[in-house]
């Protein structure tokens, strides 16, 4: 296995007469053995970068290094990578077992090792009694096994994924998605896994680069980008339903800060008002995680910092085990998540605890998070 | 009047009425003149072919008798039959080939140039398809022609070679007429490929490239394979079309020199109108019939795949 590290990497595109700048000036370090998800969404440049690692495409400026090699002009069959495809890209008129013994024969590998790899590999995807099937003749999940497959039999220095569950319905992108966890377990491999799906980058991601408009926004684990999103972007882009963004002004009062937006008032906590005092009087945008937003009295307020607010209730959506409560504060709407059995009035003036010990600060022209002096 | 006599009597209106009638009544108007040219023109002379090739059919007699298989054992006791049906098969062996692999080749070169460029060449490859086969043959008698003012004798005269007969020679007539066919007529074989070739996904080519394939690997593992249905459209229409070859024996060398260029449907056609035997003509047609579905049979038997990408 082999580091993928890249170095102010660019690519840009002329599309129809004007010139895009598809990724913008990257710097990625992927660790030996590593599982990096690339997450964003569509025109992020995620699938861009996979791409130019992989050697599809050649970047604009930059350099890409697999292992300690220089791969940033090397053709795609001499960086020693193998790649499954977003379509899966099988060989339609070649068997199971001849699309995974594709790439061995084309090396001139000896028969019996081709025969073994490919048996191997079978075994552990368990598409064994696949292999005389044509694509054609496999289901969705098949056939992403076969690519998968394809992939093993190469032990290339690197895997790349382009979206490989995209094209599954959701159980079984659920149940593939823990099929290629345990396999990365077991064989240890350096992976680029690009997708838009954020649950999938949470699950898969040992660490995980967020990217919007040919740029990493932040670099990190699931939880730490979930707790402390660097700007607004990741804030939104991660979590189900996004976090809450509303506009705000920061004022003192005494020794704490309140979020002061038309009639609420919102006192953060003597730690949080110690953080950020010196943005005391400054206008922000104001996060906090839906999760974070309970029934007054409800189960949900265990940690001090809870404080009351008026809203407004608008709907309530029913999803079994918890419901979403969309309702407005202000001129804002926003959105709850709570168990099911919270006690909430169905519709009409109300009030919701907030966890002020939750809430995100972002800086309201450029939408990076604040941070401390 | 009954209540049952008046639906009866508004039954035709309703009828006119009903929407699905009036989609289809269109459908059939406008169906109407292909079906009618496709009946009297193919159907019909289809049927009455093989029924007149069961008869004595000819223009000297004014009733016709069954005479059972005598028309098919005369054309088979032929010997020009058999000569004509080699000529035919020496003809199709030599020009279907190439008229796979040349138009397989232009069109992977065309596929490598830009979009614009690409249909540019499709257009320029396909035109010369639009000119009638007449003319086209007539230019090459020209180029062919015999004497010093021919462009191929032109050509040989520059590297000092006498001129030659070409057409006029009777072991240099079917050579000619098959360079003339490889160098005609492959224009649309172009555009199927390149339309073939356009469907084949990208990332098959780029995961060919990461499975360490060479650019000639890629060309046959993948393109080749890939536009399997097309080579075999091909092979069966250029087949089906060489077995039939008359306009360039007719005009270039009415068949000969001495029986040289005498393809089999040539043969036919000298036996129909200018033997006026109409019957053994139609016999020897049946005969053509069976031996190119017999070819494309086999052909589809070996060559018929169902790639799904």
């Amino acid at each position: 296995m082999a580091k993928i590290r890249a170095r102010n990497v660019s690519k840009t595109f002329r599309a129809k007469g004007t010139m895009v700048e598809a990724v913008k000036h990257v710097d990625v370090d992927i660790g030996e053995g590593e599982f990096a998800v690339f997450v964003g969404p569509s025109g992020s440049g995620k699938t861009t970068f996979l791409r130019l690692v992989a050697g599809l495409e050649l970047p604009t400026s930059g350099q890409i290094w697999i292992g300690d090699r220089d791969v940033t002009t090397v053709h795609p069959r001499a960086r020693g990578i193998a790649m499954v495809f977003q379509d899966y890209a099988l060989y339609p008129h070649m068997t199971v077992r001849q699309n995974m013994a594709f790439a061995l024969e084309n090396l001139k590998h000896p028969r019996h090792e081709i025969e073994q790899r490919v048996n191997q590999a079978a075994d552990m995807l368990q598409i064994r009694a696949l292999l005389e099937r044509r694509p054609r003749e496999l289901s969705g999940g098949q056939r992403q096994r076969v690519a998968v497959g394809r992939a093993i039999v190469r032990q290339p220095a690197a895997f790349l994924f382009d979206e490989p569950l995209s094209n599954l319905d959701a159980k079984l992108r659920v149940q593939m998605r823990v099929e290629l966890a345990e396999l990365h377990r077991r064989l240890a491999a350096t992976a680029l896994y690009v997708t838009h799906d954020q649950v999938e980058a949470m699950t898969l991601g040992e660490r995980i680069f967020v990217m919007n408009d040919g740029v990493i926004q932040q670099v990190g684990r699931g939880t730490e980008l979930y707790e402390q999103p660097a700007n607004t972007f990741v804030a939104s882009f991660l979590g189900s339903p996004p976090m809450n963004l509303f506009p705000a002004r920061l004022e003192a009062e005494r020794e704490r800060l309140l979020v002061v937006q038309d009639e609420l008032r919102l006192p953060l906590t003597a730690e949080l008002s110690r953080r950020y005092q010196s943005f005391a009087h400054r206008e922000v945008t104001v996060g906090i995680r839906p999760e974070h937003i309970a029934a007054l009295n409800s189960l949900t307020m265990t940690e001090p910092g809870w404080m009351p607010a008026d809203v407004h209730l608008l709907i309530t959506e029913h999803l079994g085990s918890e419901k979403l409560v969309y309702f407005t504060l202000g001129a804002q709407r926003l959105v709850a998540k709570m168990p099911e059995d919270a006690p909430l009035s169905a519709f009409g003036a109300g009030q919701l605890a907030f966890n002020t010990n939750r809430i995100q600060l972002f800086d309201r022209t450029t939408n990076q998070a604040l941070h401390a002096g | 009047m009954s209540m049952d006599l008046r639906q009866l009597v508004r039954w035709p209106q309703r009828m006119l009425e009903h929407r699905a009638y009036n989609e289809y009544l269109w459908a059939y108007i406008f169906l109407a003149p292909f079906i009618l040219i496709f009946g009297v023109f193919t159907i019909y002379t289809l049927v009455w072919g093989v029924v007149i090739s069961f008869q004595d059919f000819t223009a000297f007699r004014a009733e016709h008798r069954f005479i059972g298989l005598n028309n098919y054992a005369a054309a088979l006791r032929d010997p020009v039959t058999w000569h004509s049906l080699r000529i035919s098969a020496l003809y199709t062996v030599a020009t279907v080939p190439v008229g796979i692999l040349w138009p397989f080749f232009l069109a992977v070169i065309i596929q490598q140039l830009h979009p614009r460029l690409r249909a540019f060449y499709r257009s320029a490859f396909y035109l010369p398809g639009v000119t009638s086969g007449v003319v086209m043959t007539l230019v090459w008698v020209w180029i062919f022609y015999p004497m010093a003012g021919g462009l191929a004798n032109g050509l040989l005269n520059l590297f000092g070679i006498k001129p030659q007969l070409w057409f006029g020679d009777a072991k240099q007539a079917l050579p000619s007429l098959i360079f003339m066919s490889w160098l005609t007529g492959w224009g649309g074989g172009v555009v199927l490929y390149s339309a073939a070739m356009n469907n084949i996904p990208q990332s098959l080519y780029e995961a060919a490239d990461l499975d360490c394939t060479s650019a000639l690997g890629k060309f046959r593992h993948i393109t080749w394979p890939l536009v399997k249905p097309t080579t075999l459209f091909l092979l069966v229409t250029t087949t089906i079309g060489s077995f039939q070859v008359f306009q360039s024996a007719y005009i270039a060398t009415s068949g000969g020199p001495q029986l040289a260029t005498t393809t089999f449907v040539y043969h036919i056609w000298t036996t129909a109108f200018e033997i006026l035997h109409l019957g053994r003509g139609a016999a020897m047609s049946m005969i053509l019939t069976i031996i190119v579905m017999a070819v494309a049979i086999i052909q589809f038997r070996y060559m018929s795949t169902d790639v799904e990408y």
